[in-house]
């Protein structure tokens, strides 16, 4: 009976981490989001400081958490989102508006995406 | 190539744990469910360790929600005949009384061919010969003959031979056990008298030796012929 419990205090234990794990992903990428969708607004009214800004304010929050991010999530879309996040600073050192917000929105669906990745759902499990 | 080298350790090391737990049965006696689990965990575990795109827990998580899995339906299984009876099936018999079953052979797909071959392998080739042959429930024929064709035993010519017990291995590859030494109650001088009559000076010098209760011991010297004798 050791046995029963041991292996089913593991599998409660595993679940509540994926569930655990599931929301921090969350969190991370919706700081990121949130930050990414001001930085589009900061864009649209030409103020390109607070664009800056808020954009290395997205990067250094996904960045920060990056161990446990690559403990979770597939390394090549991390990759991914590390290079849209080059692509938007050189957008914005070029003050290029369509390009920055073409480039942000795309990196926001892939934030989007990579959340999505972990969350418990039946459209993940089938 | 550091990433390979880790996660193969860490990978290796988990699936021995988890042959571990699966107990002592030999691959060729394990139950279905228990074949199932070892071939998923091979597939689980190569798919991290050549994909380095994948975090190592895709690999991890999985094998061991499976050896938990497994440990709690090996549990229930001991514990419940009825969910044994789901997991594991039931024992067929296939020859009753020299007669082969043939429905029983039908519903495991057992062909004639098949539990010739079988029988064969144990040493029968006349069905006719055979009581109760039970197909268990991890493939294995279980062959129990009629008592009048099963080999003479000494207690039916009224013999009674000597029990030898179980022999201990006393040293193994030049090691010598001293446990195993003790529990048969031998003492240093005694071991020593027994090398020195196979011309041995050290247990270096000795393969594998073994000694049963009532003193037989069995000595092969290292990259030489094995010598049997009876000795106290």
């Amino acid at each position: 009976m050791r046995r029963l419990w041991i292996a089913g205090t593991i599998l409660v234990l595993m679940l509540t981490a994926s569930l655990t794990t599931s929301a921090a992903v969350d969190r991370f990428a919706g700081d990121a989001i949130d930050s990414l969708t001001q930085a589009q607004q900061a864009v649209r009214l030409g103020d390109w400081d607070s664009a800056q800004a808020l954009t290395q304010t997205a990067f250094e929050g996904w960045e920060k958490h990056d161990f446990i991010l690559h403990a979770l999530l597939p390394h090549t879309d991390l990759d991914a989102v590390l290079l849209s996040f080059q692509s938007l600073d050189q957008y914005l050192a070029r003050k290029a508006p369509e390009e920055y917000n073409a480039a942000n929105m795309a990196l926001i669906t892939r934030l989007h995406l990579l959340a999505g990745l972990e969350r418990p759902s039946w459209e993940n499990v089938l | 190539m550091f990433t390979f080298f880790t996660r193969t350790i860490i990978l290796y090391a988990l699936i021995i744990a988890g042959i571990r737990l699966m107990g002592k049965r030999q691959v060729g006696e394990l139950e279905p469910s228990e074949l199932v689990l070892s071939l998923i965990i091979a597939d689980l575990a190569s798919v991290p360790m050549q994909d380095l795109g994948l975090p190592l827990y895709a690999g991890v998580v999985p094998i061991l929600t499976l050896l938990c899995l497994a440990m709690i339906l090996s549990v229930l299984t001991m514990k419940n005949v009825r969910f044994r009876a789901l997991m594991c099936g039931r024992p067929s018999v296939v020859i009753r009384n020299g007669e082969l079953e043939q429905r029983e052979m039908r519903r495991n797909r057992m062909t004639v061919d098949e539990l010739l071959e079988e029988l064969r392998a144990q040493g029968y080739t006349d069905p006719s010969e055979v009581q109760y042959a039970i197909l268990e429930t991890n493939g294995q024929l279980s062959v129990l003959p009629y008592a009048a064709l099963k080999p003479v035993t000494a207690q039916q010519l009224n013999l009674s031979p000597k029990e030898p017990g179980l022999p201990l291995v006393v040293i193994s590859d030049g090691r010598l056990l001293e446990h195993n030494l003790k529990r048969l109650g031998y003492e240093q001088n005694w071991l020593t008298k027994q090398l020195k009559a196979q011309d041995c000076t050290d247990p270096s010098e000795v393969f594998l030796m073994t000694v049963d209760e009532t003193g037989g011991v069995y000595l092969s010297k290292k990259s030489l012929e094995p010598t049997r004798r009876k000795s106290r």
